[in-house]
């Protein structure tokens, strides 16, 4: 008898993905039209309520472009991981392990065909919607958000391919469900507090730690962090449709490298692990040590009513609490007390690591808190006094203060300063090998009175301003004069882009006459304000001394200028 | 052919098997009896290619198994807890297996859906688990494998499927040369369907060789005398058991069938009968001079 056989000559692998695409097409249209009745369904109900001028549409369509790519952002992210975890399930139980590894495909072949075949099943439904957003912003608004969407577009198939990449290696590792969602929330999560503890300590132990470094160390130990933050970063960016080209590159090149640790665990892992606690045993320690560590840190820090680090108190139940999250976590991952001895152990070490870490933080082992660069080696240094920056060409002015604030321990924890006089300074080396050195210290600014005199009446400083404003150009200037007890003597003014400029020069050389101490004697200030690529603000202390600067203003009549602000500040946004 | 060359598992310090080898011939039924624990399923799992050896070969003519597709195109695993895609249907199943197994039949398919009578359209997991077993042997045998291991095959049929499952396993032997490997741990269902036999116990490898092979060299001899001569009289026969009641004496006796009963017969015993033993009572003897606690292994 001639037997019909199956006429299948293609990859076995390729077959899986397409078969898994087709069994997936009932739900996956449903996302669909789910996603298109949000978006943009919903969005053209919702255009009704805006405006009909093209500046209110345009306006509402980017409002909605980057908080619906957000959203899109994050529910791929999601779906991704679940889609993955379907995916790979098939691991967790011995009869699906037994027939899928029986199956004729080899096991990288697999590997890839179900991850993208996820990747795909997670982006269509949002990729679709996105494209509708386009499409429907074309017709409505002419100037279209077209560029900017593509862009979008691009990051969310990058934050999802990263969350994929990244669930995977988690995936892998784990022998069941439970273990990848203690492994995959506990690790990523722990991570985040673990570089959150890790920066408290700095801030509370060293002297001049700057919190901004904090967003760096989470964006250094955390990748799915590191993603959605490039992506937050890129939609509040005001350049049209641009990239990060630096945040792509890094994230892509982590993304591949997790992707290619993810495949050699699987190809690694044992097919007999499915169901068993943990199919590579490391990610079990890394888990524990981390929620214990955190554990440690929060009851310490619990019971001695803050982080009070010299306490006994604090360092008795940091001890407690990691013995005991470390033991429940033992328990619950192993369904009993099987393994106490080595959750007892494990929990004995992240607090040692925690004592050692706060020991290692205080004694400054690393020198962090005398840390000065050598003149040679800065390319250029910024101080910041009370928000606003100031560039200096002479770096050596900043490493005197530096030292004066160093050597005389001036700076003290933010939490203990109090009074008008108290701010923070920071400093800001920018050194020639393209590495940074920021140090922000807590102070009483009295007692460096005379270097902030400097710098504010600076060449330095002026400059700086009328860089700012020469780059802006702005065509007018918010203008406000405030006296020393808060009193606004004129507000809502405004100066012209030529008068700004001239009122700058004039102050400047009134500055450079005075002998008034600016830091401790002035009357009160001028603020001069404008939206440019951000949001810039400058204050000029002032006393009776300035006479040039106070007849150029009075012969401004700026309070004539007041009521006409308003009308003058939209007029700007429609036609600047 | 089938080759296994001191094959060694270990899981978490348990040793599953140990330094295994044999060889199965293609075209053959190859029973594999032991116990629960006693190491088949993870023989079946290495030979189809699910676990990667701790030590040793093997593999279908000396090729390894292990994420090696066109070794594996060959083979089918059917485990001994059937496993179908989620909410599938036997047809959906049936266009997987088609998908993934390069001599898959839609022919056979439908032949076989006559012998074993089930809806094509009903999700498989509303079935019965011997519906269940019945589904997945319609989708291993309709690949049309060279090779197809079965783990506990029988398990949820009732003795007509049984019986059926028989008859299609040997028609389909007859048709494609396919070789066929049954694990279970009941040796009256194996000794029926296989042409070798193998004994697995504590991941070793006891006993190997064909059915009758096993059974024809095996005699239970039954011997009345007036008066029972010493039993040392019988040292010259490979005596495996010896029992006495009265003047009877019974014995299990390794050898030749014609030489024992002719050494018999110059003892002039009053009556003398020899009988063909079960396959079941072969192992039992040849694991009682081993030293084996029959009663763990044979359940």
């Amino acid at each position: 008898m001639m037997l019909k056989t199956s006429s299948n000559k293609v990859n076995p692998a390729t077959n899986m993905f397409k078969l898994g695409f087709k069994r997936n097409l009932g739900i996956l249209v449903l996302v669909i039209i789910g996603f298109l009745l949000v978006c943009p369904a919903y969005l053209l109900i919702n255009l009704n309520n805006v405006g009909t001028s093209i500046a209110d549409r345009q306006a509402f369509f980017t409002a909605w472009n980057d908080g619906f790519s957000l959203f899109c952002g994050i529910a791929c992210g999601i779906a991704v991981v679940g889609i993955n975890l379907l995916n790979f399930s098939f691991m967790f139980r011995r009869p699906s392990s037994d027939f899928t590894d029986s199956l004729p495909v080899k096991r990288t072949e697999l590997f890839i065909a179900r991850v993208i075949s996820g990747y795909i099943l997670s982006i269509i439904p949002a990729i679709i919607s996105l494209v509708s957003l386009g499409i429907v912003s074309l017709f409505i608004v002419k100037t279209a958000i077209i560029l900017r969407l593509i862009t979008n577009i691009f990051y969310v198939l990058l934050v999802t391919a990263s969350m994929s990449a990244i669930s995977m290696i988690f995936i892998v590792a784990s022998a069941n469900v439970f273990d990848f969602l203690v492994s995959f929330a506990g690790i990523n999560g722990g991570l985040l507090l673990f570089g959150l503890i890790i920066t408290t300590m700095f801030e509370d132990l060293l002297l001049g730690y700057a919190n901004t470094a904090t967003l760096k160390v989470l964006k250094a130990i955390s990748p799915p962090f590191y993603a959605y933050y490039g992506f937050v970063k890129h939609l509040y960016s005001s350049s049209e449709g641009l990239i990060n080209l630096s945040f792509i590159i890094r994230c892509a090149v982590t993304t591949i490298i997790f992707f290619i640790f993810a495949l050699l665990l699987y190809r690694k892992r044992k097919t007999e692990n499915s169901g068993k606690a943990f199919a590579y045993k490391f990610i079990y320690f890394v888990c524990a040590f981390l929620i214990s560590i955190c554990a440690s840190y929060v009851f310490g820090a619990i019971f001695a009513d803050g982080t009070d680090y010299t306490s006994p108190i604090f360092y008795i139940f940091a001890l407690i609490g990691a013995l005991i999250s470390s033991v429940v976590y033992g328990a619950v991952t192993f369904r009993g007390f099987k393994t106490l001895k080595k959750s007892l152990i494990v929990g004995g070490a992240s607090f040692a690591v925690l004592v050692a870490s706060v020991f290692i933080i205080k004694s400054d082992l690393v020198g962090f808190n005398k840390k000065i660069p050598q003149i040679k080696d800065i390319k250029y240094v910024t101080v910041d006094l009370t928000g606003e920056t100031i560039t200096l060409k002479d770096p050596q002015f900043a490493i005197d203060l530096h030292k004066k604030i160093i050597n005389n321990n001036y700076a003290v924890n933010a939490s203990d300063i109090y009074g008008p006089n108290c701010h923070c300074v920071d400093i800001n080396y920018v050194l020639n090998d393209k590495t940074t050195l920021k140090r922000s210290y807590w102070l009483c600014t009295d007692k460096i009175d005379n270097e902030i005199d400097a710098l504010l009446k600076s060449d330095d400083r002026f400059d700086g301003i009328l860089k700012k404003l020469s780059r802006t150009t702005p065509s007018t200037v918010s203008f406000y004069q405030i006296d020393n007890n808060g009193n606004e003597a004129l507000c809502d003014s405004y100066l012209t882009y030529e008068e700004c400029i001239k009122f700058i020069k004039i102050y400047k050389q009134d500055a450079k006459n005075t002998a008034t101490n600016l830091s401790s004697n002035h009357l009160g200030h001028y603020t001069i304000s404008w939206n440019g690529e951000s949001y810039y603000a400058n204050e000029f202390y002032f006393d009776e001394s300035f006479e040039e600067t106070i007849k150029y203003l009075d012969s401004l009549n700026l309070k004539d200028r007041i009521q006409k602000y308003e009308d003058t500040l939209l007029t700007d946004i429609v036609y600047d | 052919m089938i080759t296994a060359k001191n094959l060694t598992k270990e899981f978490e310090g348990y040793l599953a098997l140990d330094d295994v080898s044999f060889e199965i011939e293609d075209g053959s039924v190859f029973g594999l009896v032991g116990s629960n624990g006693s190491g088949k399923s993870t023989l079946l799992r290495l030979i189809s290619g699910v676990l990667f050896p701790d030590s040793g070969v093997v593999g279908i003519d000396g090729i390894p198994s292990f994420d090696n597709p066109t070794v594996k195109s060959q083979i089918v695993f059917l485990s001994d807890t059937p496993y179908f895609l989620n909410q599938s249907t036997l047809k959906e199943m049936a266009d997987f297996y088609a998908q993934m197994y390069p001599n898959f039949s839609f022919d056979t398919y439908k032949e076989l859906l006559k012998v074993f009578p089930l809806d094509e359209r009903k999700k498989i997991s509303s079935f019965s688990k011997g519906m269940q077993r019945q589904a997945s042997l319609i989708l291993a045998l309709s690949s049309r494998p060279r090779y197809l291991l079965m783990d506990e095959a029988f398990d949820g049929l009732d003795v007509v499927m049984r019986r059926t499952l028989s008859n299609v396993i040997s028609k389909s032997i007859e048709e494609t040369n396919m070789t066929v490997v049954i694990a279970s741990h009941n040796l009256r269902e194996l000794e029926e369907i296989s042409d070798h036999i193998a004994l697995i116990h504590s991941g070793k490898l006891i006993r190997n060789g064909k059915v009758d092979d096993l059974c024809s060299n095996v005699h239970k001899i039954q011997v009345v005398f007036e008066n029972i001569p010493e039993l040392s009289v019988f040292n010259k026969l490979e005596v495996m058991k010896t029992e006495r009641t009265g003047s009877v004496l019974q014995m299990v006796v390794r050898g030749e069938k014609d030489e024992i009963m002719s050494f018999i017969n110059t003892l002039s015993p009053v009556f003398s009968e020899c009988i063909e033993p079960s396959l079941e009572e072969v192992f039992i003897y040849e694991l009682e001079v081993s030293g084996y606690d029959v009663k763990n292994i044979l359940e």
